[in-house]
């Protein structure tokens, strides 16, 4: 079955809830494994571009995609941002996912410093939604807009 | 029998405090997304943690229902208070549901290197 969502998100908290809620709904039918990571992958990405986020020309709100077929799933999501130091963080924590051939160190790593760090604190989501939610990511930053891309099988 | 618990509620996060003595347990019920979760559960994790006659805290997490990872930090942060006072911490998973087992695995790895910390999967 091939499924299609999109949403325009305003760049506040209180959607992200609406966006976990239309993610399940779209994948009803789906086994509940799937729909939860889903949420969880589709949850922690509005989060990050909520909080980071800012309007700009082309993406005034931030947009999520949500496109799945039998075999694979993708969620997108886009949001405006001019912080050139903040998204190369982002973008390096992105690669560093995606050359990991061991995502659950990278995830337990990130828990120990919260530990033994006091003034560490978050950037675990996108850890998760490797981990936990089995997503591939992407991400690039085009004309001030950052687009991350979340991919796995639907099995 | 355990006196009534005092009951914490705030954006469909509720945590109920149970006080056994000098037990202390901690149930988490409905949705834990707060954008900065250290305001509502990190105050009631900073003063559960603050106070002194406390042997063992329990965070039971099995009727939670969706916890985005920022809710992790105070946690995180509850965990190092108590090691650094020889509290035991013990954290209570739902292994049936994906993300609690996972989370849980995580926190037994975790385990590993910290005394005072117990992770229970039902």
């Amino acid at each position: 079955m091939i499924r299609r969502l999109e949403l325009k998100v305003p760049l506040l908290w209180a959607h992200v809830r609406d966006v976990r809620t239309a993610i399940n709904g779209a994948l009803v039918g789906s086994s509940y494994s799937l729909r939860q990571a889903a949420e969880m992958t589709a949850s922690e990405l509005i989060e990050n571009a909520i909080k980071y986020g800012e309007p700009v020309s082309g993406a005034e709100c931030a947009g999520v995609t949500l496109a799945s077929d039998d075999d694979l799933i993708v969620i997108t999501v886009v949001n405006g941002s001019t912080n050139d130091e903040g998204v190369h963080d982002l973008m390096s924590r992105v690669d560093q996912i995606a050359k990991s051939s061991d995502r659950d160190a990278l995830y337990l790593a990130r828990l120990q410093e919260l530990i033994s760090n006091p003034a560490e604190s978050g950037k675990l989501g996108l850890y998760r939604i490797g981990f936990e939610g089995g997503f591939d990511l992407s991400c690039t930053w085009e004309n001030q807009i950052v687009t991350m891309v979340a991919k796995r099988g639907t099995r | 029998m355990s006196p009534s618990p005092e009951v914490f509620e705030r954006d469909g996060l509720v945590l109920e405090v149970h006080r056994w003595g000098r037990e202390v347990s901690v149930t988490w019920r409905g949705i834990s997304d707060a954008r900065d979760p250290s305001a509502f559960a990190g105050q009631v994790l900073r003063d559960l943690g603050n106070q002194p006659d406390v042997d063992s805290i329990e965070l039971d997490f099995r009727k939670l229902e969706f916890m985005n990872s920022a809710t992790l930090t105070p946690i995180m942060a509850l965990i190092r208070t108590l090691d650094s006072k020889g509290v035991r911490a013990i954290l209570r998973f739902d292994a049936m549901i994906d993300w609690q087992r996972i989370n849980y695995n995580c926190m037994k790895a975790i385990a590993r290197t910290l005394s005072s910390l117990r992770v229970e999967g039902q």
